[in-house]
């Protein structure tokens, strides 16, 4: 129907992406820093990237000196209504692997936030559907069907485009 | 758990259009023509009041100047709640979009052409309201869009049940109220009206849809954003269940702006469908998802 978001939502996926792979170089590099702590320690990273800097700091070769705990990174992006942020939380477990990440939104403008609490509410479930006669309905809920007046004027401005 | 099938189904169904869109109303008798002319006489009232499509209704004469104007009495209801929407929204559901609305195309004659888009007041800047009075301190074109239509079906239910019907439903083109009866109500598909996304058992309860697939023209459908002054495009199509018409149609509305937890003043159960096919439900949701 309206495809004029999918970039933004790219955008949005190409950024948490970066921010993993800065919040899991970030944790190589304070897990070197102190290598004789003890295991489930919480530390704070802070990184900024542009959506360009992803695409330089894929996390290609595994890590394998991880110090475990929870990392943080924000990064920014721009859109049409101004720049927009957005956080993200990444928690490692004591040999390296990712246990739980969460993104926060920080949108500042209208859609941004929405896209963002899209993002990070995560759901799962895509539109399948079913043909309205394979189920047992008494009435269809959606858009109101329009009067008379409005399909006559959309009628007539078809006939003018065509014309 | 399969769905119920509907139940003790009314035979009698009146059909008409009013307000703009079809309407359907089923009880277990056929309404007598004294039955109908009362609730012909209750749609024709509330539109000559709150209808920015004709000349003759107070919200038109509210557009032409300032001054004080006086609403009738059961409008308490419906301004309390567009209020309260308001600052739930962050003003983004607001009836003072009647003028972008219109400026956009969508008015009196249908031009559906748009035109120069006019900044939004803020509700305060222009009106003033006690009791059932307002003071515009100029003229403004309110659109009663957002909840009117499920506030008029909550009204002619209300009717029905004083001249003694326990059982019916008034289906306002998917603002529907039921009560006394199980109705299976389909969720239909925005991108393919001849599928349904769901569907969910409807009793003494109303379920009221919002969907951006039809009232569209050019660019522009009419759920609107003012701050922007565009179309909302992430989310396109809303379902909400409550006890009240007018709740339900109002918060589909504001689904589109506000996420659920914004909405949380209120009871209600909700499925919306985002823009990339995603479907979010609340987790009460009684109804079952085909996805």
């Amino acid at each position: 129907m309206d495809s004029s978001h999918s970039p933004n939502k790219a955008v949005i996926g190409v950024i948490v992406i970066a921010l993993l792979a800065i919040a899991a170089t970030a944790a190589i590099v304070l897990g070197q820093n102190n290598t004789s702590k003890d295991t489930n320690v919480s530390d704070t990273a802070s990184a900024s990237v542009s959506p360009q800097a992803s695409t330089t700091t894929q996390p290609t070769n595994a890590p394998t000196n991880f110090k475990s705990g929870t990392y943080n990174a924000t990064g920014s992006y721009q859109t049409p209504g101004g720049l927009e942020s957005i956080a993200v939380s990444v928690t490692l477990g004591g040999d390296g692997t990712i246990t739980d990440a969460t993104v926060t939104p920080e949108g500042k403008t209208g859609e941004a936030q929405e896209y963002q609490d899209k993002f990070v509410s995560g759901f799962k479930s895509q539109v399948v559907g079913k043909k309205i006669g394979e189920v047992q309905l008494s009435r269809v809920a959606g858009s109101s069907l329009t009067s008379g007046g409005f399909n006559d004027a959309i009628a007539d401005i078809e006939k003018q485009a065509n014309a | 758990m399969p769905l119920p099938t509907s139940k003790n189904k009314p035979t009698h169904n009146w059909q008409f259009e009013a307000i703009g869109t079809q309407w359907s109303i089923e009880t277990a008798r056929a309404l007598d023509v004294d039955e109908r002319t009362a609730i012909s006489e209750l749609i024709d009232s509330f539109d000559r009041t709150y209808s920015r499509f004709r000349d003759d209704s107070l919200v038109s004469s509210m557009a032409t100047k300032a001054g004080v104007y006086a609403f009738p009495g059961d409008a308490l209801q419906l301004i309390g709640f567009y209020r309260e929407l308001y600052r739930a929204t962050n003003g983004a559901v607001s009836p003072l979009v009647g003028q972008l609305l219109s400026e956009a195309g969508y008015d009196k004659t249908y031009s559906l052409q748009p035109g120069q888009i006019s900044k939004v007041p803020a509700w305060d800047e222009v009106m003033q309201w006690d009791d059932l009075t307002v003071e515009m301190s100029r003229p403004a074109l309110l659109d009663f869009g957002a909840a009117g239509k499920g506030y008029l079906a909550d009204l002619v239910g209300e009717l029905l049940e004083r001249s003694g019907y326990e059982q019916y439903v008034v289906d306002a083109s998917g603002d529907i109220r039921t009560r006394g009866i199980t109705e299976v109500v389909g969720l239909e598909n925005p991108f393919d009206a001849s599928t349904v996304i769901g569907a969910v058992p409807l009793r003494d309860a109303s379920l009221c849809a919002s969907a951006t697939n039809r009232r569209t023209w050019g660019d522009w459908h009419h759920i609107v954003d003012p701050k922007r002054r565009l179309p909302m495009r992430s989310i396109v199509a809303t379902w909400v269940m409550a006890s009240s018409t007018m709740v339900a149609d109002g918060l589909a509305t504001a689904l589109f702006f506000v996420p659920a937890k914004e909405l949380s003043g209120w009871e209600f159960q909700y499925v919306r469908l985002h823009a990339n096919g995603m479907i979010e439900r609340s987790e009460d949701f009684v109804g079952e998802l085909y996805i």
